[in-house]
């Protein structure tokens, strides 16, 4: 059954218009795969200090550089799933047979769910928090969930062209 | 002269062709009972080679390939085992196939430290154990997120933008990092050993560590700068005078040892 989905998404998307442009220059995929690690060091980057933040460390950077912080990690993510929309597009057989790349993906919906858990539970009270206090515990956890999903997203990304099948 | 067959699993499309590919025993697969079901899915491609177990692969180590057109390369030098083999395989786009090698003659090139470099322990285990390689690679991109992340972080910061984080932090800031730079040198240095002949060679990867230096003075020179006068930028006063210069030029250099980064896998 996902097998039949599988084959019906790559016959599906192999030599539709995206696909033959991501393919058709050898420049192409070079390029998306600089937005791609740009995208992933303005993520990340900011994600360690939010997520640290929360986690209770860095108390010499306030609680409101959070919010400040947000908009670069939108920028990263928004960069990423464009690029890696179109690597997708570009070459689905590889990335549907790819293990890596199925634990890629639940790493990212695992840290997106996060993020709405971080958006309903947590952002609504930071208001209150005191700048340079420590966090409450709820806070931590989601804050070490995050980045312990993106570390691991970022891991397995890397890992796509070395693990194969499974 | 030794002759064996190897056959190229993740036969990578040629426009990227790493350096290194992971290949397996083709003589295996055939050895192994096949039922009806794993037939069926043999024939399916993108399911292939999920009727190989694991421990049949290992990573060759490609020497020397020259592109024959956008969709052939042909490799001609490649290592495994710490034998050189040659070879004169074509590859076509992301396909498996077989790749017939030949002992090479190894006494006719001279030794030099990077060959030597190359063939020591911890350089061949980087280079041809199946987890080496990408071990060190899921570390340097780490590595990499958390340097120009939080450097490229502290430049917006100086430039003006992210006012809620107080100058004062930046330091604390820089500290992540330089634990990635320094997750980055150990992990690049494993990488740079297996393949040191090549990499002192290939220009893209010369550029990238000229721009690299060129961005770590600059952080230094940024960081001596916000030393002196984060406390008076917090309170308002105090002029930002050079600084935010140095903030673009360090931008440029890190997008620069990205690009140039990537490009070594491509020219």
């Amino acid at each position: 059954m996902t097998d039949a989905i599988v084959e019906l998404f790559v016959n599906t998307v192999e030599g539709s218009v995206i696909n033959t442009w991501v393919m058709g220059s050898v420049w192409i995929w070079p390029l998306m795969e600089i937005l791609h690690f740009i995208g992933l060091s303005l993520l990340f980057g900011s994600l360690l200090v939010i997520d640290l933040r929360l986690a209770g460390y860095l108390r010499n950077i306030s609680i409101a550089a959070i919010h400040k912080l947000l908009p670069l990690v939108f920028i990263g993510f928004g960069l990423n799933f464009i690029t890696g929309s179109l690597f997708l597009m570009g070459d689905p057989a590889r990335y549907m047979a790819n293990i890596g790349f199925w634990w890629k993906m639940c790493l990212v919906v695992v840290a997106l769910l996060n993020a709405l858990w971080f958006k309903m539970k947590i952002s609504p009270l930071m208001a209150n928090w005191s700048p340079h206090a420590d966090t409450p515990p709820l806070a931590k956890v989601i804050g070490w969930l995050s980045l312990g999903s993106w570390f691991g997203v970022l891991l397995l990304g890397r890992l796509i062209p070395y693990i194969g099948t499974g | 002269m030794t002759n064996c067959t190897l056959g190229v699993v993740y036969g990578l499309p040629v426009t990227r062709l790493r350096y290194g590919v992971n290949a397996r025993i083709d003589t295996e697969i055939r050895k192994r009972p096949i039922g009806a079901k794993a037939e069926q899915k043999q024939t399916n491609k993108f399911l292939h080679s999920r009727i190989v177990p694991k421990r049949e692969q290992f990573r060759l180590y490609v020497y020397k390939i020259a592109r024959v057109s956008t969709e052939l390369i042909r490799i001609s030098f490649v290592r495994y085992n710490g034998n050189s083999y040659q070879t004169d395989a074509l590859l076509h786009n992301a396909s498996v196939q077989d790749i017939r090698l030949s002992k090479a003659n190894t006494n006719s090139e001279e030794s030099t430290v990077f060959e030597a470099l190359e063939t020591t322990a911890i350089a061949l285990w980087v280079g041809e154990s199946l987890w080496g390689y990408p071990i060190m690679l899921g570390l340097h991109v780490v590595g990499l997120a958390m340097v120009v992340g939080l450097f490229v972080m502290r430049d917006l910061r100086l430039i003006g933008m992210l006012d809620s984080i107080s100058f004062q932090s930046l330091l604390s800031l820089s500290k992540l990092g330089w634990m990635g730079f320094l997750i980055n040198v150990i992990s690049g240095c494993f990488l740079f050993s297996s393949q040191a002949t090549y990499f002192v060679t290939h220009t893209p990867f010369l550029l990238k560590i000229t721009m690299i230096f060129l961005a770590t003075v600059t952080a230094g020179l940024i960081q001596q700068r916000i030393r002196v006068g984060a406390e008076e930028w917090d309170s308002g006063s105090g002029s930002f005078g050079v600084v935010r210069n140095l903030a673009i030029v360090s931008i440029a250099l890190w997008m620069g040892a990205i690009i140039a980064g990537r490009l070594i896998a491509y020219l």
